[in-house]
């Protein structure tokens, strides 16, 4: 909760642990005075209570409106699986929000990520669900200089590619980020170069870098955290076929997600239903038949 | 004089194992009952309320004690387990408040449905399930009630609906089971629960309104611990007469101490108070069955941990307001003052329980640290009820579990 505070001139704030969804009634009518409300979930788990606002109230106004009125609305928290949580703590939305179309939706990895793209999530004039990761609010980065700049941005809409390669491309978004870098530090003592692309945007998804990575490899892996059915490598699959990249895969896409089933408790069930790096390591060898 | 008798002869026969100590407790001369002066409710409109005394028997006091004993000392050893990390994720203990666990269900009767949040260590236990069950549940072991893929906050069993981690989703669920009754026809009420964070929120107020229009027997309570999470009520809420906010539903508050500086009324001995709980619950049973429809509770109780263990709980309250509590109007300590006073049992016969109840805590614990973890071909099981085995996704394509029903 305290993730907001420095990077608002003003803020007007009030905190209360269990209404959770309260603020999605009153967020979209405070912009209609002219402010910029950031509305925090403790969870996105919460956010099923109030994504009718989400979805009717803010993603849909501008279209239905007729470009008359406007919704420049953030909303974030912490998304997906954390730690023995359990099912109804450990959802990931991506696929959620990233289906509506009025919506902007981010995910960032790292600390430059998420100060680039939440700057960038305020100060666009529609409504942005940033989808962090509480696992990831601990983890220490490089702060590169120029992200320390208060106008450091990162554009929505816009991939990075964290690592180069020639052999296979691997997209992903949030934590697995991370997963795939260190099965790719494995596989590189193989001799294998995977290139890991970072989405930092669900949507509008960044297609052309991904497109391009697979012009170069000729191989997919995609990885995330979220279910399998109609997921993020599902979209990301469907759109490779439809574009140039498709002629230039030499072998099926593959996807890597969390296990299709509700999340379990028990650390060892916990641990098998997220994608782990070795299920990433065995699916890149798969892809490539090695 | 039977009793002495047996006793000496338990002794004399050299087949008890019991302390010489027991002989004189079993041949001392305990009342059989007492009668207590409990606190008026207050009353919303209701014309009258939950009598002013009740009859406690010596039976009842012994079996009250020992259950709320038995929720403190599970509570205790879950925050233990939980800085080993041996418990992961959440954990909501609720010692402090086992006057309405206990409470309630000593109003209702086993055929009655509960449906409660989180905090829900202490009614899975009065609902009927073992300390062991539900240790092995936090553990995350196959010997959990839930084979270990629920943990603390989803437990369930026999007319109890959980354990919920979603605030105030359960409470619309309990609005429901009281629809059920009403359709089955079987006299049974369903109590619904929730906190003074929940009771905020508008799926709360559409629960009142089905359940007042269509009459049914539900009896949502309100355990107002006086924080949601770190919020106080003040904080929270717009009017903090919880027992109120049922608008048309009649309503009843069971007061308890309320402690702390500030321009409030003094420390009232009540809702920590089992034997006011277990009036109110039973004059809102009642009330219920005999088809009136619903019926509000507020209890006032407190929780002497933080919100859940990641909240030391001391940042929005004192020290000394917790310590008020404890030393004035712990519960456990109320219903012992109560029944040696009345010579209703010994303190050492209630010592006697605590010691077989720590074992029993011990016993349970060993188990929920020694049971292996549920068998990882399980992951995919009891995705549909009723279904033929299908194959279940794993992380990639190639990783692939059964799923059976």
């Amino acid at each position: 909760m305290a993730a907001v505070s420095g990077l608002v001139r003003r803020p007007l704030r009030e905190v209360s642990g269990l209404l959770k969804r309260r603020f999605h009634w009153t967020a979209p009518a405070a912009l209609q005075a002219g402010l910029r409300p950031i509305c925090e979930f403790m969870t996105f788990n919460f956010s099923m209570q109030a994504i009718d606002q989400v979805i009717n109230s803010a993603a849909k106004t501008y279209y239905m409106s007729g470009g008359l009125q406007p919704v420049p609305i953030v909303f974030r928290g912490p998304n997906g699986a954390s730690a023995g949580v359990a099912a109804q703590h450990s959802q990931c939305f991506a696929a959620w929000y990233g289906h509506c179309p009025g919506l902007k939706v981010v995910s960032p990895w790292n600390s430059e990520d998420a100060k680039g793209l939440i700057k960038s999530a305020i100060r666009d004039n529609n409504p942005v669900v940033v989808l962090e990761n509480e696992l990831m609010y601990g983890v220490p980065f490089e702060f590169p200089p120029e992200a320390q700049s208060k106008d450091f941005l990162i554009p929505i809409g816009k991939a990075k590619i964290e690592r180069q390669g020639t052999h296979i491309t691997v997209v992903s978004h949030s934590r697995p980020v991370g997963h795939c870098l260190e099965a790719a530090a494995v596989l590189s003592k193989e001799g294998v170069e995977c290139e890991v692309i970072n989405m930092r945007t669900i949507r509008p998804m960044d297609m052309e870098t991904i497109e391009a990575s697979v012009m170069k490899t000729n191989h997919l892996v995609t990885v995330e955290g979220g279910w399998p059915q109609f997921g993020v490598g599902a979209e990301i699959c469907a759109r490779i076929m439809e574009g140039p990249a498709f002629n230039f895969l030499d072998a099926p896409a593959v996807r890597v997600t969390g296990a299709d089933v509700p999340m379990p408790y028990a650390k060892i069930l916990e641990d098998n239903s997220i994608p782990q790096v070795k299920d990433i390591i065995f699916a890149i060898k798969k892809t490539l038949n090695i | 004089m039977r009793k002495m008798l047996a006793a000496v002869s338990r002794v004399l026969s050299g087949a008890s194992q019991k302390p010489a100590s027991r002989v004189l407790v079993a041949s001392r001369n305990f009342a059989n009952d007492a009668t207590f002066e409990i606190k008026k409710c207050d009353l919303h409109r209701l014309e009258e309320g939950p009598p002013v005394t009740t009859v406690l028997t010596r039976e009842d006091g012994l079996k009250y004690y020992r259950m709320m004993q038995t929720v403190r000392r599970m509570e205790l050893k879950a925050d233990q387990l939980y800085k080993q990390k041996i418990i992961r994720g959440f954990c909501h203990l609720c010692d402090g408040q086992e006057a309405c666990c206990v409470g309630l269900e000593a109003g209702i009767n086993p055929t009655d449905h509960l449906i409660t949040a989180y905090r829900a260590h202490g009614f899975t236990f009065t609902r009927g399930l073992s300390v062991r069950e539900i240790l092995a549940e936090l553990t995350g072991r196959k010997g959990g009630c839930a084979k270990g893929k629920g943990g603390s906050m989803h437990m369930y069993a026999k007319n109890f609906y959980g354990g919920n981690g979603i605030v105030g989703a359960q409470v619309p669920l309990g609005a429901g089971i009281a629809l059920a009754c009403k359709y089955n026809g079987k006299d049974e009420v369903c109590l619904t629960l929730y906190g003074d964070g929940a009771a905020n929120q508008g799926q709360i107020f559409e629960a009142y309104n089905m359940a007042a229009l269509w009459k049914l027997p539900c009896i949502f309570i309100c355990e107002n611990n006086r924080y949601g999470m770190g919020t106080s009520v003040e904080r929270a809420a717009a009017s903090t007469d919880y027992y109120k906010r049922g608008d048309f539903i009649p309503g009843l508050r069971v007061r308890t101490p309320v402690v702390g500086p500030g321009p409030r009324p003094r420390p009232r001995v009540d809702g920590m108070d089992i034997l006011c709980v277990r009036e109110a619950t039973r004059f809102a049973a009642a009330y219920c069955r005999s088809g009136k429809g619903p019926i509000l509770m507020e209890l006032q109780t407190y929780r002497y941990h933080g919100h859940s263990m990641s909240d030391p709980g001391v940042s929005y309250r004192t020290r000394e307001e917790i310590q008020e509590v404890r030393s004035k109007s712990d519960p456990i300590m109320l219903l012992k003052d109560r029944m040696v006073n009345s010579n209703l049992a010994s303190v050492e016969e209630l010592k006697e329980i605590d010691v077989e109840v720590r074992k029993e805590i011990e016993d349970a614990a060993q188990f929920a640290t020694a049971d292996p973890e549920p068998p990882l071909e399980e992951l995919g099981y009891h995705i549909y009820s009723s279904d033929p085995p299908f194959e279940v996704r794993g992380a990639n394509q190639w990783i692939k579990f059964k799923s059976v029903s």
